[in-house]
């Protein structure tokens, strides 16, 4: 399982904003049910969490899996992409 | 390969039993062996080009790097000690696997699935299938499937609750 024990500490007032998104997006080739444990084991959820987050991925193209701040958000984007993911930490303003 | 139990330990991490035939143990290896397929300068932070992603972009492909040299490394031992990591019994062999050692296969496996499908230009599985029948694109999709075929059986170990 992935190290969740290496969250990032924040430290600046912008790593502290927690208006940054993590979006995962769809793509034909990661099995449904390797989408559903990689979510399980990143972000600790649920399976049922997990699956219905994978089946948003599937039937609309992208979930949005959690709003953070920059620095967790882009520990999170790294994680997911460990996994070969296409994952993206998007500003929510953007 | 499938998955067939799974030992609880008090003492150290459960363990989830795989039984293999040698041909699939061949497989898996050879499989293994194609890891790196994907480029780490193929990842991307972010879809936005915002000037604080520019260091970060740099940082994730480093990342990356890192972690593809990581389990090069331990594919490596897992082929080199492959008599010791594969225990033969009557028929088939047995693989030991730790939650650990799962998710770092599942992570190469899909490196090697993922980049197969981009060196295949990306294409919908339904697509992909034509891919078996030209010569230069038939290697490709034959990873692309064999990696699929592991990563599923990895992850039945997670599906299942069988323990012995």
């Amino acid at each position: 399982m992935p190290d969740k024990k290496k969250e990032p500490k924040s430290s600046t007032k912008e790593s502290r904003d927690p208006g940054y998104l993590v979006i995962c997006w769809n793509d034909p080739v990661n099995f449904m049910e390797y989408v559903t444990h990689v979510f399980q084991a990143v972000f600790g959820w649920p399976k049922e969490k997990a699956k219905k987050h994978m089946l948003q991925v599937h039937e609309q193209g992208k979930s949005l899996l959690i709003k953070e701040t920059f620095e967790k958000a882009e520990h999170y984007v790294h994680q997911l992409q460990s996994y070969r993911l296409h994952a993206t930490l998007e500003r929510e303003d953007t | 390969m499938r998955f067939i139990r799974r030992k609880q330990s008090e003492s150290a991490d459960d363990t989830f039993i795989f039984q293999l035939s040698k041909r699939d143990r061949n497989l898996l290896l050879s499989i293994l062996g194609l890891f790196p397929v994907t480029e780490a300068n193929s990842h991307r932070l972010s879809k936005t080009a915002r000037p604080e992603n520019k260091a970060n972009q740099e940082l994730l492909v480093e990342a990356m790097e890192e972690q593809r040299r990581d389990h090069a490394k331990k594919i490596e031992r897992l082929i080199k000690n492959q008599a010791q990591c594969f225990h033969e019994t009557d028929r088939f062999l047995q693989l030991a696997l730790n939650g650990e050692q799962i998710e770092w296969l599942l992570q190469a496996l899909n490196d090697v699935r993922v980049g197969s499908w981009m060196q295949l230009g990306c294409p919908e599985m339904e697509e992909a299938r034509q891919a078996v029948l030209a010569e230069e694109s038939a290697a490709h999709y034959t990873a692309m499937e064999l990696s699929g075929y592991f990563q599923t059986a990895l992850l039945e170990a997670f599906r299942a609750d069988t323990l012995s």
